[in-house]
């Protein structure tokens, strides 16, 4: 019985997996994308997550507690799990929001949920008791995340601005902390061997005035999304869009950037990293220029931004080069 | 550590990570405030052979994870985690262990002005055997004191802090004085990553009680549909039949109709005072003999629990 048991409960996985493959590479856009999303799009999805954490629950409590459940009742609880994910893909693709950061997160969010799902049923075939309480609490805590998700375009890039914003700020934060411990070492005349040498000291403001100067742009544009940011109508959307994947670039640029600016530095590499992060954030700040995100009122402070990029980079650049 | 020594170690930085994200299925990110560098080499002792501990920049942490990412697509969930003063403990071991191991390596600490408390903090009733020339920190605080024997006593227990305040200077000198050292620190786990998926550790605390009682919601939720639409099932039929019986008390009481379950009811509405009169002279032989009035009490708990089984409780 138990052999069955665990049968029904791969054959149920291996469906999931398969949903899984099949939602990862289905293109975002959907074949109803003329309709619009209908009002109860996301109450539909919220009774089908919850669905998924009450059929999981019952599954958990039924194959981990004394006796064991006959294998039809096994199988019709298993079959219940199945139905409930099943229920929640197909909510999560019927006409959703319109814009393609919010429809990543949705999608990601019930990818998530699968493979959650899916290490619980490999968990309960397994019959580990600790990883199986785990497993459901995993999906439980997936289910809660779709929830908890962004309900439009704006919001989805308002949100990912701000988790941006705060990568930026702790690049920033690290990289001042270490100019700061530096020049304290610096006064009390250690041995500076494992620090950067005068030379570098004199590139450091630069670095952390092009640092500082991404920091600022994000937070900017995040402020002028917040004002004047609208995804009602698809071109809205799609300049959220492009200023969303925009600002996915500054955080990986900067960090390289303040990676290869740590002693002992690399030139060739602060260089060029360098030049990465003047692209990127100029690429960021005339997007949102370009976009209705901003305004005439909003020109000063672009142009603002834009020169101290320039600055910076016009500071940092000779100081690295060969001669 | 010499120059040579310093670029060695920046070019293995991003080895040694990606490496460790390789060999092991499960690591904590970890938060490190407060946790001096002779506790962490404490901490790693206690951890050799379960768990390896990496600190580092968060910059080259991300840098490291990015590049790694074409491998290993799951760790991209790690990377929005990584900010503040974190670091990783990798293990292939049991997570439960290994944040056990880590919650008892926390030590002492006195409270610095300007930390944020992480836990309250409660000055006993005592005599501090301080002159009273010290009475101007208490003052300070408004703390009730009285001078006994030459030394200032504190006259009831004083909540200084509440969890989260930032502590103050005036806080922090008194606690010194009275050689109070309030706060444990450590390693503290902010996420746990298993094989691709990311979670808080509150998971790991997840007991087969948590999930009698989320089953226990569902139970309800399914029984105040069933009663609602007149469909009975296992988990309403309890219910219908308590419902069924007020119905039969509500009618023996307004009627002259009767059965045995009914006539308490129906002697109590005759003539309450009775009833009041047995409680009263109840209540003073339960304080003359205590051990009976906890078996009454056990009692008492007992046929209350029988009430909450078929009662409404479950649909609060």
């Amino acid at each position: 019985m138990a052999m069955t048991v665990a049968k029904a409960l791969e054959t149920a996985r291996c469906n999931v997996k398969k949903t899984l493959q099949e939602l990862t590479e289905a293109p975002l856009e959907e074949q109803d994308e003329s309709q619009p999303t209908p009002d109860s799009f996301w109450s539909d999805l919220g009774n089908a997550t919850q669905q998924i954490a009450s059929e999981v629950t019952k599954l958990t409590l039924a194959l981990t507690q004394h006796p064991k459940p006959a294998i039809s009742i096994a199988q019709s609880i298993i079959n219940g799990v199945e139905g409930a994910w099943n229920g929640l893909v197909t909510a999560s693709r019927r006409s959703p929001p319109k814009g393609t950061l919010i429809r990543k997160e949705l999608r990601a969010a019930v990818l998530r949920t699968g493979e959650a799902l899916a290490t619980l049923l490999r968990a309960l075939k397994a019959a580990e008791n600790v990883p199986q309480l785990q497993m459901t609490g995993c999906v439980w805590e997936a289910c809660s995340a779709i929830e908890k998700l962004p309900r439009d375009n704006l919001a989805a890039t308002r949100a990912l601005i701000a988790r941006e914003e705060m990568l930026l700020t702790d690049a920033l934060q690290e990289i001042e902390e270490e100019v700061k411990c530096s020049r304290l070492s610096e006064n009390e005349e250690v041995d500076n061997s494992a620090n950067w040498t005068n030379q570098d000291r004199e590139l450091l403001a630069p670095c952390v005035g092009l640092v500082r100067t991404a920091r600022a742009s994000i937070k900017k544009v995040g402020e002028a999304i917040r004002l004047r940011g609208d995804c009602r109508d698809p071109d809205g959307a799609q300049q959220l869009d492009r200023l969303a994947v925009a600002a996915e670039k500054l955080s990986p640029a900067v960090d390289t950037f303040v990676a290869a600016v740590y002693p002992p530095m690399n030139k060739a590499a602060v260089s060029s990293n360098a030049l990465s992060v003047v692209t990127v954030v100029r690429e960021f700040l005339e997007l949102a220029r370009q976009s209705n995100v901003t305004a005439e009122c909003d020109n000063d402070w672009l142009s603002f931004l834009l020169r101290a990029v320039d600055h910076n980079n016009n500071k940092v650049q000779p100081l690295l080069s060969p001669d | 550590m010499g120059r040579e020594d310093k670029a060695t170690w920046k070019a293995n930085y991003f080895t040694k990570i990606v490496q460790l994200l390789d060999d092991y299925p499960k690591c904590f990110i970890v938060g490190a405030d407060n946790v001096g560098s002779k506790q962490m080499q404490q901490i790693r002792i206690s951890l050799r052979g379960t768990a390896v501990i990496l600190m580092g920049k968060n910059t080259m942490m991300r840098k490291a994870i990015r590049g790694h990412l074409e491998r290993n697509p799951a760790l991209e969930k790690l990377l929005a985690h990584i900010k503040g003063n974190v670091g990783f403990v990798f293990t292939r071991g049991d997570l439960v262990d290994v944040r056990d191991k880590l919650l008892e390596n926390k030590v002492q600490a006195p409270a610095r002005a300007g930390a944020i408390a992480p836990c309250p903090v409660v000055i006993p009733a005592q005599n501090t055997g301080l002159g009273p020339e010290k009475t101007s920190f208490f003052q300070a605080l408004s703390i009730p004191t009285k001078i006994s024997k030459g030394t200032i006593e504190i006259i009831n227990d004083v909540h200084i802090l509440k969890e989260g305040d930032k502590v103050g200077p005036s806080e922090a000198t008194l606690l010194n004085m009275l050689n109070i050292s309030p706060f444990n620190y450590g390693l503290i786990v902010e996420m746990v990553y298993d094989s691709g998926t990311i979670f808080e550790p509150k998971i790991l605390d997840i007991k087969p009680e948590d999930l009698r009682a989320k089953f226990m919601e569902g139970v309800s939720c399914l029984a105040a549909v069933c009663l609602s639409i007149g469909y009975p099932t296992v988990a309403s039929v309890p219910h219908s039949i308590v419902n069924g019986f007020k119905n039969l008390l509500a009618v023996a009481a307004a009627t002259d109709v009767t059965f045995k379950e009914a006539e308490t009811v129906k002697e109590f509405l005759k003539d309450p005072s009775k009833f009041a009169a047995v409680a009263a002279a109840a209540a003073p032989a339960a304080a003359a003999d205590s051990p009976k009035a906890a078996k009454k009490e056990e009692k008492k708990e007992e046929s209350e629990e029988e009430d909450d089984d078929m009662g409404f409780g479950l649909f609060d």
